[in-house]
């Protein structure tokens, strides 16, 4: 806790941290202080002039230092000849403001009819109207009338599309800099800016595409005036006609929180929900425009049985009694594979569908090209229960192991930088370039395939420099000397000539995060997660004191919404509920059952779309012999499926979520679905009805209460928790008064905890080699995620969809001019038994010998050349211009 | 028994007399909707939305009538102007308008609302339907012209409304 | 001899010797004998006491003290930089481009010199966009310094590194205020930034930076080389020193003139500048540029230093006098004046931006004779609104058209609306 400052602010004295803003302070008294250009998550700049106050600090005398003062015994105040802005003035002890004073108040009146001068009150047909800053505070403190006349105002153009998903209305603006500011310094895209100046001013965007941020719509809701608005809600109503239900996004596996604002049962626009904790406000753009599948003409409505290859129309009921039928049939060897996408709620059912009425342990979440990665890290030492990671103090280390934040997890990267701009030291390890370099403190660049070697030359630097945490390591670890022997042989100079990163930079990186106070690792996809590699992190962690307390710890970051609920609920084929194995053999996982070679009788695919991702998948679900799928939308694979039940999306249905920071948080139900969609979790339980089990779930919140009876995990996790409004003094700790209001009175949710916290026991460490991967002949094919992919849902979403990225192919410049490929060119890929042609991009930052091919695009490029592959050889080679013709 | 029967006679009469003092009088009874119905100028009727002189819409679907209603009668649907398809002056028009006439119970609040004097309760009153459902009145009912037959305003209460803007000094 | 108040010029002096812009005939005038003074036998701490006790003031407009200025910077910093504030905007003003163009070395050995003082071994000198000329003049001045040893990774031959770089902004009024400079500097937007932290602990690159105007610089070699004494003659008690007066307007003879401060107006403009043309009268002095309050014509027996011109409600600033004679329109000066700032508003702090836009809009109502009596007490509103409120102080500068032309000539306000 750093030092106290007594203030007085409008005669309430308060106790504030030494360098807080007044602006801050007054909000600890209780004094709503009036700003436009201030926000609580920006750097203060003092441009408004709104927030002017009278500003007096305590008289020293010169001699003895001591304050002076009065007949009285009171302190003799000095008060500066000109107001402060309240804004950039931090406190100091002693001082006293006053917010209310005549002066103070005319200046306010001042300054806002200025603003009003070039302002064109057009609130009635405003999209901010409501919800405005400047319409609040000038019925607070504005002047009645204006002295300026009519004619004189300055006028600009009216909509002009700053991005596709933003519009700017210059008039309306009153030159805050909010949006530059925040494209600056919280997203560090630098693509807005001030153009001209004085009255002339205007925010631009040079950027190409214009505005390019995935963050773009924050400004929108951070604009103090209606300057901002976003594309889908412009004209969509007013501010007060909308109803709004918390929520939590489905696109990622972060957890935003959001509202959902509705009309007449529509959803009218996604507002991010104020969660210090996890979102803080922000939403990136594909949470806020990628709602709008949920209003798609597409969607399912009416189950379907496949009845001489067409689909016609059926009851639940004769669905439901056909599949039981068939299910009957194959029992045990049903295979079943539900999309991370679903509630914990759906995914629980379905396990327990399985396991008990079938008795088959044939499930699975994980197709494609996440096959094999299975997070068990983030159970053991996951960053402990309380941690922020978008408020580590600068002693704190952050090792992100590849993880392609600003791609894979939009909020976490904002957080993530966040915090490496406060001073935490961040390292980025990854194969390539990625976004967060712009910040890191350390840039570590290995060679894809290497990533394990990295992480165990970490620990072998640690080791070698005697930079264990020896407390730590003598209290709660198992095996460490073992461990010293094991890595004899595999020095911080053997881990350089495998990964390709030098060895002073891994020392260097090892130092950093052994000598700082507190560390987490978030590693990601392009990691691979071998369980080499998850062991390296789990060592690292554990040997440097870095787990089972807050803000230490590991993250995975994961793929989808519900990827980590989906771990936590057994849908793997070798796991139970919480992560107990399971009795007797292990099931197939889905790259098992998906085999042509050996089709199961029978699959049962939830929310998921194996067929459009590769041949392989397709073949099988084709030799299956009955097949149903439960979905939103008519997939590839609902069209081989003998029998096709609609679902409901997120915001038709209640449940919870767990986010890959472990938290557990639940959704409600905010518009209605389609009228014979089922929850996801009431189908299950029906079918199992329908096949002699006598279950008796009446909502999702009577699912979770069996779940907090039978995974001790979430023991806590009963939806009254999970919906408990945050306490009075949190919420108020971060109220952020100004701009469109956030939400922030509502549930928060739980973390469950992992191993390392949740006993005392010591936990073993291994040293399990990496695989020595040597450097590829030709190039490689690596398959990163993009934000805006082309996931079943994401495309249905009208605003969004222009933005998914066509298939294509990413290389280096250097590799394109070796083989003659320029920017317009497109290339011809082949791998063994695979060949793909896609349009060519060429990228300065991308390192030379690899090619990569994004996955989860249109046609699956990616994964049909990878199958579940991570990595691979790939032979490229430039189309010939007739061809393409 | 005389007295009687002649003050029976004479109750008749002047019962009579009542009757024939009136069938001389110009009649009371209007004779509605043959005739017109003669009401205030500030009677608060039937909503009209009104058109500018070039024939747009006032309109500009703030919903700030909506908000106003304190039965919550009005509906309305914005959507944006475009060139081709032009309803009102500026960016916004009401794409749907509906009020439930069932639950309005003319305040007026509507029309004071407005910041375009689009909303107009005008003088019609005779707002009976066969189906409850006609009684939602959509935006084609609503637009203007509406001018009943059946309804008289009277010329001799003049209202001036003060113009309370400022516009120039 | 110079004129009546000086023997020779101290600043000016080009105008005693013509050739003094070549580095040997610089040498030649006792030229960089004040550095090679600093440099070998003066612990910076003795530089700084010696400039705080001449008493020299900062040139640039506001006048704090120097030496005081110097030692703000933070004993032991690593990486002080020394800028030079060449970006000469305020209308009225071309004393630098002068120093810069005719006497550069007098104003490099001046920035070395306070380079020594604080500690620093870079100095930008930031001169405005249009500032092409000079600083091509300057730059080869810069080169013959490097050439000679003075400059470079061993100054004046000891193991002192100095380093001075030129930086041409893009021309902006705003650029003249030391913060949006270091912006510009820096490669942001001139937008002046918020202070605390001054630049004296967060300047240039976040690092101490020391920045003072080019005729501030110009005065420092003088007190080193003559010492306090020699330099406490010239001038007033409070404002040591001589200044160069920019003189220009309605004059038979505008230029720079170099006088000690103290010397009286009138001096300047009837003895130096030789009075008004065809014998016209004297209606308005505008002191320092379009930025202060202008003085009617019977302010002119006051001295010109700090002081005295404070005491009549102006001030002494760049010392840019623009003299008005009595066929000037001062509702028009005016307008002109509002004009320029509104054009020069960087936009950053709404009071300026706002403020400058509508007084120019009644500028013009009033002017096109569509005003009305109230328009003149709206002018006194919307500069009340302004004054203070403002982020930097060219929201305040705005206000001083208004202000002074409305104190002294309220009547040919009235004028224009009866007319």
């Amino acid at each position: 806790m750093s030092e106290l400052v007594n203030v007085t602010i409008d005669g309430v004295e308060v106790q504030v941290p030494k360098g807080t803003l007044i602006v801050e302070a007054a909000k600890r008294a209780g004094t709503e202080i009036p700003v436009f250009c201030y926000h609580s998550k920006l750097d203060p700049v003092g441009m408004c002039r709104m927030c002017l106050v009278t500003v007096g600090t305590p008289v020293r005398n010169r001699e003895t230092g001591e304050f002076e003062v009065d007949d009285n015994g009171k302190q003799v105040i000095r008060f500066f000849p000109k107001p402060m802005t309240a804004c950039t003035t931090p406190v100091s002890p002693g001082m006293v403001v006053i917010t209310q004073s005549e002066e103070s108040i005319a200046d306010r009146r001042g300054i806002l009819e200025f603003l009003l001068t070039s302002h064109p009150l057009d609130c009635p047909v405003c999209d901010k109207g409501g919800e405005c800053s400047l319409q609040d505070l000038t019925y607070a403190y504005g002047p009645g009338v204006s002295q300026f006349y009519l004619e004189d105002k300055h006028h600009s153009p009216k909509k002009e599309p700053l991005g596709d998903l933003i519009y700017l209305d210059s008039e309306r603006c009153i030159l805050c800099a909010r949006c530059v500011r925040f494209e600056d310094e919280i997203a560090g895209d630098p693509v807005l800016a001030i153009d001209n100046r004085g009255r002339n001013s205007k925010i631009v965007s040079y950027s190409n595409p214009k505005f390019d941020s995935k963050y773009s719509g924050n400004t929108t809701d951070i604009c103090p005036v209606g300057a901002l608005t976003t594309r889908d809600f412009r004209f969509g109503a007013r501010a007060w006609e909308l109803e709004s239900t918390p929520s939590v996004c489905n696109l990622c596996g972060v957890g935003c929180n959001t509202v959902l604002n509705t009309r007449f049962d529509e959803i009218k626009r996604v507002m991010p929900r104020q969660n210090e904790a996890l979102n803080e406000i922000w939403l990136c753009d594909k949470g806020r425009f990628g709602h709008h599948f949920n209003g798609s003409q597409n969607r399912l409505t009416t189950p379907l049985i496949k009845k001489n290859g067409q689909f016609e129309a059926a009851s639940w009921d004769e669905a439901l009694a056909l599949v039981a039928r068939k299910l009957e049939l194959s029992k045990e060897k049903t295979g079943g594979v539900a999309g991370a996408h679903l509630s914990n709620e759906d995914l629980y059912i379905f396990q327990k569908l399985f396991r008990t009425v079938l008795g088959s342990n044939n499930i699975d979440h994980r197709i494609g090209l996440n096959a094999n990665w299975d997070d068990q890290l983030a159970f053991e030492v996951g960053a402990g229960v309380g941690t922020d990671i978008g408020r580590l103090k600068s002693e704190s280390a952050i090792l992100v192991l590849g993880a392609d934040l600003d791609e894979e997890a939009p909020v976490l990267y904002l957080r993530v930088r966040g915090s490496a701009r406060r001073g935490a030291h961040l390292i980025n390890a990854g194969g390539r370039w990625t976004k967060l370099d712009n910040i890191a403190e350390k840039s570590l660049r290995y060679r894809y395939g290497a990533e394990s070697a990295l992480a165990w030359g970490l620990v072998a630097a640690v080791l070698d420099e005697g930079l264990e945490n020896k407390d730590f390591v003598a209290a709660r670890v198992d095996g460490f000397e073992g461990l010293i022997d094991a890595m004899k042989s595999f020095t911080p100079t053997r881990a350089a000539e495998q990964s390709g990163v030098s060895e002073d930079d891994i020392r260097a990186a090892a130092r950093t995060f052994a000598k700082a106070e507190n560390g987490v690792v978030l590693y990601g996809l392009e990691s691979g997660g071998n369980e080499s590699l998850q062991a390296a992190i789990k060592t690292l962690l554990l040997i440097t004191g870095h787990a089972g307390s807050a803000n230490n710890g590991a993250i995975a970051v994961l793929p989808h919404a519900n990827s980590r609920g989906a771990a936590d609920m057994g849908i793997v084929p070798n796991r139970l509920p919480g992560y107990r194995p399971v009795e007797g053999e292990a099931g197939l996982s889905a790259h098992e059952m998906l085999s042509p070679d050996a089709p199961l009788p029978a699959l049962y695919i939830v929310a998921a779309d194996p067929a459009a991702q590769s041949a392989r998948y397709k073949a099988a679900i084709e030799a299956t012999e009955f097949v149903v799928v439960q979905d939103l939308f008519m997939t590839e694979t609902a069209q081989l499926a003998d029998v096709v039940l609609p679902a409901r999306g997120t915001a038709e249905r209640d449940g919870s979520f767990t986010s890959v920071e472990r938290w557990v948080q639940a959704f409600d139900n905010a518009v209605s679905a389609p009228a014979l969609a089922w929850a996801d979790w009431l189908a299950f339980t029906a079918l199992a009805g329908k096949m002699g089990a006598s279950w008796s779930y009446a909502s999702a919140d009577g699912v979770m209460a069996e779940i907090t009876q039978t995974v001790p995990l979430y023991a806590e996790m009963n939806f009254d928790n999970l919906t408990r409004p945050i306490s009075l003094e949190r919420k108020m700790s971060h109220y952020i008064y100004s701009g469109t209001s956030f939400t922030a009175d509502t549930r928060e949710g739980l973390q469950w905890r992992s191993v390392a916290e949740a006993s005392e026991a010591k936990m073993p460490v291994a040293f399990i080699a990496p695989a020595d991967v040597p450097p590829a002949e030709g190039m490689t094919l690596v398959a990163p995620r993009v934000l805006y992919d082309g996931g079943t849902l994401i495309a249905q979403a009208e605003v969004v969809s222009a933005h998914i990225q066509p298939a294509h192919a990413v290389i280096s410049r250097k590799d394109a001019a070796q083989l003659g490929i320029t920017a317009d060119d497109s290339v011809t890929l082949t791998v063994p038994g695979a060949s793909v042609t896609v349009p060519v991009r060429l990228n300065g930052l991308v390192p030379q010998g690899i090619v990569l091919v994004p996955r989860n695009l249109s046609g699956f490029p990616a994964e049909k050349l990878l199958g579940s592959k991570r990595l691979t050889a790939v032979k490229i080679t430039k189309v010939p211009v007739a061809e393409l013709a | 028994m005389i007295k009687q029967a002649f003050g029976g006679t004479y109750q008749i009469m002047r019962g009579m007399g009542v009757t024939l003092k009136y069938l001389f009088k110009k009649p009371v009874t209007n004779q509605f909707p043959d005739e017109p119905v003669v009401v205030y100028p500030r009677f608060r009727g039937r909503h009209v939305l009104k058109r500018h002189e070039n024939g747009l819409e006032k309109c500009i679907g703030c919903s700030l009538c909506a908000a106003a209603c304190p039965t919550q009668c009005i509906r309305v649907e914005a959507a944006e102007n475009t060139d081709e398809n032009r309803r009102s002056p500026g960016e916004r028009y009401a794409a749907v308008y509906e009020i439930n006439m069932l639950r309005c119970i003319f305040c007026g609040y509507c029309e004071e609302a407005c910041p375009t004097g689009a909303i107009v309760l005008e003088h019609d009153f005779a707002l009976a339907e066969y189906d409850r459902w006609d009684a939602i009145y959509t935006q084609d009912k609503l637009l203007e012209p509406h001018q009943p037959k059946y309804i008289q305003i009277r010329d001799d209460e003049v209202f001036v409304p003060q113009d309370t803007w400022r516009v120039n000094k | 001899m110079a004129n009546e108040y000086l023997k020779e010029h101290i600043l000016l002096r080009h105008k005693d010797i013509p050739n003094i812009g070549d580095i040997d005939v610089y040498i030649a005038d006792n030229g960089y004998v004040g550095l090679k003074k600093v440099l070998e036998s003066m612990p910076p701490a003795d530089v700084i006491e010696t400039v705080k006790a001449a008493g020299l003031r900062g040139r640039g407009g506001a006048g704090f003290p120097t030496g005081v200025k110097w030692s703000f910077i933070p004993k032991g910093a690593k990486d002080v930089y020394i800028v030079v504030n060449a970006d000469e905007s305020e209308p009225g003003t071309f004393k630098d481009r002068e120093l810069m163009e005719y006497n550069p070395h007098l104003v490099i050995e001046g920035a070395a010199i306070a380079a020594y003082a604080v500690g620093a071994h870079t100095i930008y000198i930031y001169g405005r966009g249009e500032f092409k000329g000079p600083f091509v003049t300057l730059q080869k001045a810069i080169n013959q310094a490097y050439e000679k040893g003075i400059l470079g990774e061993n100054a004046m031959g000891t193991d002192y590194a100095l380093d001075l770089h030129l930086h041409l902004g893009a021309g902006a009024y705003i650029c003249g205020e030391e913060t949006a400079l270091l912006n510009s500097l820096e490669g942001y937007r001139g937008y002046p930034r918020s202070r605390p932290p001054f630049p004296a602990v967060e300047g240039l690159y976040a690092k101490p930076t020391v920045i003072n105007n080019v005729e501030t610089m110009a005065n420092v070699p003088g007190i080193i080389r003559h010492g306090v004494e020699w330099y406490r003659r010239f001038g007033t008690e409070r404002s040591p020193g001589t200044k160069v007066f920019c003189l220009s307007g309605h004059i038979n003879r505008p230029g720079n003139y170099e006088l000690p401060l103290g010397a009286p107006i009138r001096y300047l403009i009837e003895e130096l500048g030789g009075g008004v043309p065809n014998g016209k009268k004297v209606k308005a002095v505008l002191p320092a540029g379009e930025s202060s309050l202008m003085i009617p014509a019977d302010k002119l027996d006051t001295p010109m230093d700090y002081e005295s011109m404070a005491a009549i409600k102006s001030m002494l600033g760049s010392a840019s006098f623009i003299v008005m004679d009595e066929t000037v329109d001062i509702v028009w000066a005016a307008e002109k004046m509002i004009h320029f700032f509104k054009h020069e508003s960087c936009g950053k702090c709404s009071p300026c931006r706002e403020g400058t836009f509508w007084l120019s809009k009644v500028y013009q109502r009033i002017r096109s004779g569509q005003g009305s009596m109230d328009d003149i007490d709206l002018l006194t509103k919307i500069v009340d609104q302004m004054t203070g409120n403002t982020f930097c102080q060219l929201g305040e500068f705005a206000t001083s058209p208004v202000k002074a032309s409305l104190l002294h000539f309220r009547d040919e306000y009235e004028q224009y609306i009866q007319k």
